[in-house]
C-alpha cells in the first residue's frame, strides 16, 4: 500500500516536471517572440515616425484636408504618429500570433493560418472604410456649403443624406471584401440604396417641392425681386 | 518659356506661335481677354489699339487678345480682327493650338507679355468693362515713362460696388503690406517688364487665381517686393458688359484664395510691417459717391442668418468659439438694423487667414464657407451708408481699414 503510494506520488511528480520540461522551452520562445515583436514594433515605430514627418506627412495630410476629416472623426492624433502606431501594433500582434504558434497548443492549432488568410482582406476592408468615410465627409461638406451659398433652405439633411450614402456604400463594399454574408449583404445594400434614393427622390419632390422649386430658380438665375440686390464685388 | 506653350496646358496653333516669333523688340503691348461672341471683347481691342496708337505712333507695339470663353463666334470675330487691314500695333490672338484646348486666360497675357519683353504692358479684362482709348493712355503713362513698375486704376464708384474690395481686399492688403491701396483687382493694370519678370521668376501664380487673382497676385508681388507703385484716377468706372455675372462664392475663392495664399508666400515681409504709407496718385479725381437708391439687404442678411444656422459646424473648424459667440447675436437683428462691426469683421477675416495657412479644410471649401459671412458684412455696409453723404461712406471704409490695422497684431501673433 505504502509502496503504491509512492509509485504514483512519484508518477505524477515525475509526469509534471516531464510535461513542464517540455513546456518550459515553448514557453520561454513564445516570451521572447512576444518581446522580440515588441522591440521591432517599438524601433519601426520610431523610426518610422522620423522618416513621415521628414517627409511632412501631417502637412500635407492638412493641405489634403484628410487631418481635419480625421479631426471630425475624433482623431485628434497626428497622422504621422497614427500611422506610426499601426504599424507597431500591426508588428506586435504578428509577434504575438508566432508566440501563440510557438505555444503548439491544441486550442489555438491553424488559429494563425487562419488569421493571416483574413489580414489581406481585412486590410482592405479598413482601407475602403477610411477613404469612404473621408469622401463622405469631404462630400457632405462641399455640399452642405453649396447649399448655404445658394441659399437652399434644408442643407444640412441635404448634406447628412449624402455623407451617410457614400458611408453606407462603403460599409457595403468593406462587407463583401471580408466575404461576410456576402448575399445577405448585397440584398441589404441595394434594398437600403434604392429605397434611400427612392425616399430621398419622393422627398425632395412632394415634400420638398418648394425646396426643388428654389434649387431650379436659383440654377436658372435669379428672380426679378433678387435682381435688385445683386452686389458687384469687386 | 516654351512658345507653343505660352500657359501650361494650353497650346497655342502654329499660325500664333509663328506671329509671336515674328513680333520684333515692342516698346508697349496691350493684353486683353476678350469673352463671349466677341461682342465686349473687340471695342476694346479697337480702344488698345487707338491707345498705342495716339501714344506710340511710330513705335513698335502689339495688341494681344486672348479668347475666355471659346463660345461660338468668338474665334471667327477674333481671327476676323487678327487678320484686319491698316497699319498701327500688330495684332495677335493667341489661338489655342485645337479647339479643345481650354481657354487661355489672364496669366496666357502675362506670359506672352514677358517673352515679347515688352518694358511696359497693360492687362486688361474686358469682362469686367471696356476702357476708352484716354483711360488706357492715363493708365500707361506712368509705366512708360519709367516712373512707376505697377500703374492700378482707381474709379470713381459708388458705395454699394467694389464692396469686397473696400470692405476686405484693401483693408487687408493695407494692412498686410503697409501700402494704403484705394482699390484693387478693378479689371486692368500697367505693369513694367522688369517687374513682370519678377513675378514670373519668383514662384509664379497659382493655377487656380483665375482673372482677378492674377491681378491681386501682380499688385501683391510688387507691394511685397517694394516695387514703385502708382494709383491713376481714371473718372468712371467703364460699363460693365452684359455678361453672365460670375457666382460670388467663384468671386471669393478667386480675389481672397489670392489674397490669403500670398500671405504665405510673403510672410517673411508683412509680419514686420507696422506702419502704413500713402500710394502716389495721379489722374482725375474720382470721388466716393453716395447711393440714391441701395440694393435690398434683404436677401443678404437671410444668406447670413442661413449660415449661422447650418454653416456652424464648418464655422467651427475655422473660427475660436470666442469669434462665434460674437457672431450668434448678429443673427437676431432685423435686416433694416443689421450691423456687422469692424472690429468683428477684421476678427473673422484674421481667423479664416489663420485657418487658411494652417489647412484646416480644403482651400476651396474656407473660401466658399466665407460667403455667407462677407454677406452678412455687406448688408450691415449698406445698412450704414444708406443716407449718407460720400464723405461719411469714405470715413466708413476708412474705419474698416484701421480695424484690419489694429487686428493684424494679433494676426502676427497667431501665425508665429
Amino acid at each position: 500500500m505504502r509502496e503504491e503510494w509512492t509509485d504514483i506520488t512519484f508518477a505524477a511528480f515525475r509526469e509534471v516536471a516531464r510535461r513542464l520540461a517540455g513546456l518550459t522551452p515553448r514557453l520561454l520562445a513564445a516570451l521572447t517572440l512576444v518581446l522580440a515583436g515588441w522591440i521591432v514594433a517599438a524601433i519601426v515605430r520610431r523610426v518610422g515616425l522620423r522618416l513621415l514627418r521628414a517627409a511632412d506627412l501631417d502637412g500635407r495630410c492638412a493641405r489634403w484636408g484628410i487631418s481635419a476629416a480625421l479631426a471630425r472623426t475624433g482623431l485628434r492624433t497626428a497622422p504621422s504618429a497614427l500611422l506610426a502606431g499601426l504599424a507597431f501594433w500591426i508588428l506586435f500582434w504578428i509577434g504575438a500570433l508566432m508566440a501563440i504558434e510557438a505555444l503548439e497548443m491544441p486550442a489555438t492549432a491553424g488559429l494563425v493560418a487562419a488569421v493571416l488568410r483574413t489580414v489581406p482582406n481585412l486590410l482592405v476592408a479598413v482601407l475602403v472604410l477610411g477613404i469612404g468615410w473621408i469622401l463622405a465627409h469631404f462630400l457632405g461638406q462641399a455640399l452642405l456649403i453649396f447649399a448655404v451659398n445658394a441659399q437652399l433652405v434644408g442643407g444640412r439633411l441635404l448634406a447628412a443624406g449624402v455623407r451617410w450614402l457614400v458611408i453606407v456604400f462603403a460599409a457595403g463594399v468593406a462587407l463583401t471584401q471580408l466575404d461576410i454574408a456576402r448575399e445577405m449583404v448585397l440584398l441589404a445594400f441595394g434594398i437600403a440604396f434604392g429605397g434611400t434614393v427612392l425616399a430621398l427622390a419622393l422627398a425632395f419632390g412632394l415634400g420638398g417641392k418648394d425646396v426643388a422649386r428654389q434649387a431650379i430658380e436659383t440654377w436658372l438665375g435669379p428672380r426679378d425681386d433678387e435682381r435688385s440686390d445683386r452686389l458687384t464685388p469687386l | 518659356m516654351d512658345l507653343a506653350s505660352v500657359r501650361d496646358g494650353v497650346a497655342v496653333s502654329a499660325e500664333t506661335a509663328s506671329l509671336l516669333d515674328g513680333v520684333g523688340p515692342l516698346d508697349a503691348l496691350v493684353g486683353v481677354a476678350a469673352a463671349g461672341h466677341g461682342g465686349p471683347g473687340l471695342p476694346a481691342l479697337d480702344a488698345a489699339a487707338a491707345a498705342l496708337g495716339a501714344l506710340l505712333p511710330d513705335r513698335p507695339t502689339a495688341v494681344l487678345a486672348v479668347d475666355t470663353t471659346g463660345l461660338d463666334g468668338t474665334r471667327e470675330a477674333l481671327a476676323a480682327w487678327r487678320d484686319g487691314v491698316g497699319g498701327g500695333p500688330a495684332r495677335v490672338w493667341l489661338e489655342p493650338a485645337t479647339a479643345l484646348e481650354p481657354p487661355p486666360d489672364l496669366l496666357s497675357l502675362v506670359m506672352a507679355g514677358r517673352r515679347l519683353g515688352s518694358p511696359a504692358c497693360a492687362l486688361l479684362d474686358a469682362r469686367r468693362g471696356k476702357l476708352s482709348p484716354d483711360q488706357l493712355m492715363a493708365l500707361l503713362a506712368p509705366v512708360l515713362a519709367g516712373q512707376s513698375d505697377l500703374a492700378c486704376p482707381v474709379y470713381a464708384r459708388a458705395a454699394s460696388e467694389g464692396t469686397l474690395t473696400s470692405n476686405l481686399l484693401v483693408p487687408l492688403t493695407r494692412a498686410l503690406y503697409g501700402r494704403r491701396v484705394t482699390q484693387l483687382a478693378a479689371g486692368g493694370l500697367a505693369v513694367s517688364g522688369a517687374l513682370l519678370k519678377r513675378c514670373l521668376d519668383g514662384g509664379g501664380p497659382d493655377p487656380r487665381w483665375q482673372g482677378p487673382g492674377l491681378e491681386i497676385w501682380l499688385a501683391t508681388e510688387a507691394l511685397a517686393s517694394g516695387s514703385s507703385m502708382v494709383e491713376v484716377g481714371l473718372g468712371s468706372r467703364p460699363a460693365e458688359p452684359d455678361s453672365a455675372p460670375v457666382d460670388l462664392a467663384t468671386t471669393l475663392v478667386q480675389a481672397v484664395g489670392a489674397v490669403l495664399a500670398l500671405m504665405d508666400r510673403h510672410a517673411t515681409m508683412w509680419l514686420d510691417v507696422r506702419e502704413t504709407a500713402s500710394v502716389p496718385r495721379q489722374g482725375l479725381s474720382t470721388p466716393l459717391r453716395a447711393n440714391l437708391v441701395l440694393p435690398n439687404t434683404d436677401r443678404m442678411v437671410r444668406g447670413f442668418r442661413l449660415g449661422l444656422k447650418d454653416l456652424l459646424p464648418v464655422w467651427e473648424q475655422i473660427m475660436p468659439e470666442a469669434t462665434l459667440a460674437r457672431l450668434y447675436p448678429l443673427g437676431l437683428l432685423a435686416s433694416d438694423e443689421f450691423r456687422f462691426p469692424d472690429q468683428l469683421w477684421a476678427r473673422v477675416i484674421s481667423d479664416f487667414a489663420v485657418g487658411h495657412h494652417e489647412r484646416r479644410l480644403p482651400q476651396d471649401h474656407l473660401l466658399r464657407a466665407l460667403t455667407p459671412l462677407y454677406l452678412g458684412r455687406v448688408a450691415a455696409f449698406l445698412v450704414q451708408a444708406e443716407g449718407r453723404t460720400a464723405e461719411q461712406v469714405a470715413g466708413l471704409i476708412e474705419s474698416t481699414a484701421q480695424a484690419f490695422e489694429a487686428e493684424k497684431s494679433n494676426l502676427v501673433a497667431r501665425w508665429r
